[in-house]
């Protein structure tokens, strides 16, 4: 490095345009823009006021002008550079004067240019910025951004190439490229973007503990790493449940499909069970429920038709009321196979069950005269003519005029009478 | 300046393609075929054979002649897949030194990535002979799902093989730049991989010449050797039932059955019945005995169908990763030998919903992507532009045996990150950092690409010491770990490179012992 930078000569100065700064906006007449456009970054100040088209002492003052306004850097040792003016590049001039373009490099003095002023702003730059995009891009626009981009500066395309100290800076800026576009690339990392689209880590926010001191040390050398963990901070809130649900969740949906296909073909059984997993890889899905609740009520219909056929056949009468019995654990809703069963159980003389069933019906049905009497009968049949008078009460607020109330009043009183 | 050569380095069978005044020619060896096969055998006079003449000899020196070794490379020979599949290879399978598969011919023990470096320098020699100059450089390919130390196996049989291998990329990958190339659309398409000895699936998106890997699925131990399996085991217990002999203990004659079953597998691709015929395959009491077995096409697809659903798995899994549904595909590019299988391709067809794209060839398309990325970073091609990921994620072992990702799957390479430590006990002085890369959350379940311990750290209470790990992957997929202490004033770092299984001596004797040893070419 040079430390007697007042000891260099004038003629050693090589202007070049400072970070970010597009020459179309430098104001200024055609003639002073044909002076800029002749500022490359090799040409020495003196050679530059010679062919600046324009009287050498004008280009000169031209110059000085222009560096004091900030449009303009030295690419030679660069004591002076900011000096009183305000630079834009000025907190990056100290790091970008480190490795100025280099001509003995395999890269043209405009790239050089670009990856110097581009790895400059990195750090001013928020993701939006970075990647050149509006903060309203849709996917599509940020995407053909970073294929822009990255057709530029991916690493590849300068491969064996000498680059000097440019491999490096090369390397950072396509790593925040690629950052920048994962971040926005996301919805759900974008929108933690949207709201504080500053790049983490600058102005000191720092997670450990001992940060503060790192900073004080290198700044350059913390940044990223506070950066590398609210990527990652981001990442792990994300990341987790969209891993592990993908598979289960295309498990659970081949799952169903087995499922509606077993019931195309009527196999409810088959079906319900490969519902059943279904929900089992993927709870959040409300249409597996949905669908394994329906199967379910397909399989019990199915099982409880098929129960009642077998006790319909069967011979002995106390199997088929076992049978009615499962019928209506399937089917706890069937009020038919309620009175069946208790009518049944009356024939058995089973009066309890006969009673349990028939106050089932009752309930489920109360609008429903027959009901009512077959709890009247069953009570009278067991000695409980109390219970007995009760149900037919019920019955008559159901239908005071039907005639088998009225007959079955007649057998309860003259029952109770003896 | 010489020219980059593309090498498909495949598990049965290998091709090579080098760029021609800007367009990919697939090169043809001295016999006019596009693809070699990937095999090796030292005769019974120590000749060393490769390519095709070491297919046409295997039947009679089968336990002598090695296919399919890219199926060993970089393996632990205790590994399960290593001793079921050993079981069935005719040659011999022994523990290497660095407790790898290696592969032992006669008294001589090949290590898998010397194996490699033989049917490397073979394809390196066809294309010599074709260019009519020497070739140094390479970049090589290696299915999506390798994991770092068969990568690096691979590079270092292209340095035994007397080359620099620029890059190792992945085989979807390669397709779909085969595919991509003069292509200027947008798309996005899955290039669907099914080889001989491994499976991959990648997702890519084309946009103005930028290739984007969008993820990438796979399993480096499925492919057309299973099918070719099945079908010597259905032939064998056929055999058994109508005849009452077991052949599987007749290496002649299992060698002839898995030759006529790999015939019969491609005939079926066209054929609907296909017929085994090998008269003598065996002798009894009563004279010789002749097999002879007519196959259905649909004997083969009711064997293989599922291996052919288990691969559709790996395709939800890879269009899910990629954020992407079945329909967003534009097409599908299928690539592999097996893929010609009319069952892999109605399957793959209906899972996406349109028929595969037609215009890549199978076999040729790997090593032609291959060629084309050389050329892409030699003569820096500016049309194309190719942005991989890393298929596994990478990271260290915790202290509670748990997996601590730092890189997750499929994030862009080259990529680094890095990651703060420290201590469990007090006054601990060293560390000892174990990297690990795949999916598991167990660390033992996942593959150890090595450890490396950090020492001298200075002696303080427990969890204070910073320790910083580094990760970077380049864009080879190769992998480097750095490890610094942090506090210990002066930057302490140690880098370890990833190795194969091969020692750096052993690397460096072979290097030097095969490039005196010119192998014979195909007469």
């Amino acid at each position: 490095m040079y430390s007697d930078t007042d000891a260099i000569d004038q003629s050693e100065r090589i202007p070049r345009l400072a970070a970010g700064v597009d020459p179309l906006c430098v104001p200024g007449s055609p003639a002073e823009a044909y002076l800029l456009s002749r500022i490359d970054g090799c040409t020495p100040w003196p050679t530059l006021c010679e062919i600046g088209g324009m009287p050498q002492e004008h280009a000169d003052k031209l110059l000085e002008r222009w560096l004091a306004e900030g449009f303009l850097a030295l690419a030679a040792p660069c004591g002076e550079v900011g000096s009183g003016s305000a630079s834009p590049t000025g907190a990056f001039s100290q790091e970008s004067a480190e490795a100025e373009v280099d001509s003995s490099l395999d890269l043209s003095p405009e790239f050089q240019r670009r990856i110097l002023d581009f790895d400059a702003s990195l750090e001013s730059l928020d993701y939006f910025e970075l990647l050149g995009v509006e903060r309203s891009a849709d996917a599509r626009s940020v995407k053909q951004a970073y294929f822009a981009l990255s057709r530029e500066f991916h690493p590849d395309r300068y491969y064996r190439r000498k680059m000097g100290s440019f491999a490096a800076r090369l390397d950072r800026i396509f790593t925040k490229i690629v950052e920048a576009y994962e971040l926005l690339h996301d919805p759900t990392t974008r929108a933690e973007v949207e709201r504080n689209p500053r790049l983490p880590g600058q102005g000191g926010e720092g997670p450990t503990p001992d940060s503060g001191e790192e900073q004080a040390g290198s700044p350059g050398k913390s940044a990223p790493k506070a950066r590398m963990q609210y990527l990652s901070r981001l990442r792990e809130s994300f990341r987790l449940p969209a891993n592990v649900s993908s598979e289960r969740c295309w498990k659970a949906r081949r799952f169903f499909q087995a499922a509606e296909m077993a019931l195309e073909i009527e196999n409810f059984q088959e079906a319900a069970a490969n519902a059943r997993l279904a929900i089992a890889f993927d709870p959040s899905e409300e249409t597996y429920r949905v669908g394994f609740a329906a199967i379910q009520s397909d399989v019990h219909r199915l099982r409880a038709r098929a129960l009642l056929d077998r006790a319909r056949s069967v011979g002995a009468q106390a199997q088929a009321l076992d049978l009615l019995e499962e019928a209506i654990h399937y089917r706890p809703g069937d009020v038919e196979i309620s009175a069946r069963a208790s009518r049944l159980a009356m024939a058995l003389g089973d009066l309890p069950r006969a009673m349990n069933h028939a106050q089932s019906a009752a309930q489920m049905e109360p609008e429903r005269v027959a009901h009512h009497l077959l709890c009247a009968r069953v009570s009278r049949r067991s000695g409980d003519f109390e219970s007995a008078r009760a149900a037919v009460q019920r019955a008559l607020d159901v239908d005071a005029d039907a005639p088998e109330v009225a007959a079955e009043w007649e057998r309860v009183e003259r029952g109770a009478r003896g | 300046m010489s020219r980059v050569i593309g090498i498909d380095l495949g598990t049965t069978n290998s091709c090579v393609a080098v760029m021609e005044a800007g367009r990919p020619v697939v090169v043809p060896n001295a016999g006019g075929y596009k693809t070699s096969p990937s095999m090796f055998a030292l005769s019974s006079d120590g000749k060393r054979l490769v390519g095709h003449i070491a297919k046409r000899q295997a039947i009679t020196n089968a336990e002598r002649t090695v296919h399919a070794a890219k199926r060993l490379i970089g393996r632990r020979f205790e590994a399960r897949e290593i001793q079921q599949s050993a079981a069935l290879l005719p040659y011999q399978v022994v523990e290497g030194s660095e407790g790898d598969a290696r592969i032992q011919l006669g008294d001589r023990v090949f290590s898998c990535t010397e194996i490699s470096a033989i049917i490397l320098r073979e394809m390196k020699r066809v294309a010599e002979e074709y260019l009519g100059e020497p070739v140094s450089e390479a970049v090589i390919t290696v299915p999506a799902y390798f994991n770092d130390t068969q990568r690096q196996c691979t590079r270092d049989a292209g340095r035994i093989a007397g080359m620099e291998v620029l890059r190792i990329i992945n085989e979807p990958t390669a397709a779909a730049l085969a595919y991509g190339l003069g292509r200027s659309g947008d798309e996005r398409i899955a290039v669907y991989d099914l080889g001989g000895g491994t499976f991959d699936i990648s997702i890519l998106e084309l946009s103005g010449g930028v290739v984007e890997v969008l993820a990438t699925a796979g399993n480096t131990f499925l492919g057309g050797e299973d099918f070719d399996r099945l079908l010597v085991e259905h032939v064998l217990a056929e055999y058994e039932k109508s005849e009452g002999v077991d052949l599987s203990s007749d290496l002649m004659a299992l060698q002839r059955i898995k030759d006529a079953a790999e015939k019969v597998k491609c005939d079926l691709s066209a054929a609907s019945v296909a017929e085994i015929n090998l008269p003598f395959i065996a002798n009894s009491d009563e004279g010789p005995r002749h097999l002879n077995l007519q196959v259905e096409r649909e004997t083969l697809e009711t064997l293989s169908f599922d291996i052919v659903r288990s691969t559709l798995d790996s395709v939800a899994r890879c269009v899910r990763d990629a954020g992407l549904t079945p329909g967003d595909i534009d097409h599908v590019v299928m690539v592999g030998g097996q893929t010609r299988m009319p069952l892999v391709r109605k399957m793959v067809g209906d899972f996406f919903g349109k028929p595969p794209h037609g215009g890549v060839n199978p076999d040729e398309a790997i090593a032609t992507g291959a060629a084309i990325q050389g050329n892409v970073l030699v003569a820096g091609e500016a049309d194309l532009l190719l942005l991989d990921v890393t298929p596994l994620s990478l990271g260290i072992a915790t202290f509670d045996g748990g997996f601590a990702p730092l890189i997750d799957c499929n994030t862009t390479v080259p990529a680094h990150r890095s990651h703060v430590f420290t201590t469990s006990r007090d006054d601990q002085t060293s560390v000892k950092i174990r990297v690990l890369q795949g999916e598991a959350a167990r660390a033992k379940e996942n593959h150890r690409l090595g450890e490396f311990v950090l020492s001298d750290i200075p002696p303080s209470p427990k969890g204070e010491p910073e320790i910083e790990v580094s990760f970077e992957i380049d864009a080879s997929g190769i992998v480097n770990v750095s490890a610094r202490d942090r506090r210990s004033g002066s930057a302490r770092a140690i880098t370890v490179q990833a190795t194969g299984t091969l020692g750096e001596e052993e690397l460096h004797r072979l290097v030097i012992e095969h490039a005196g040893c010119e192998l014979p070419g195909e007469a």
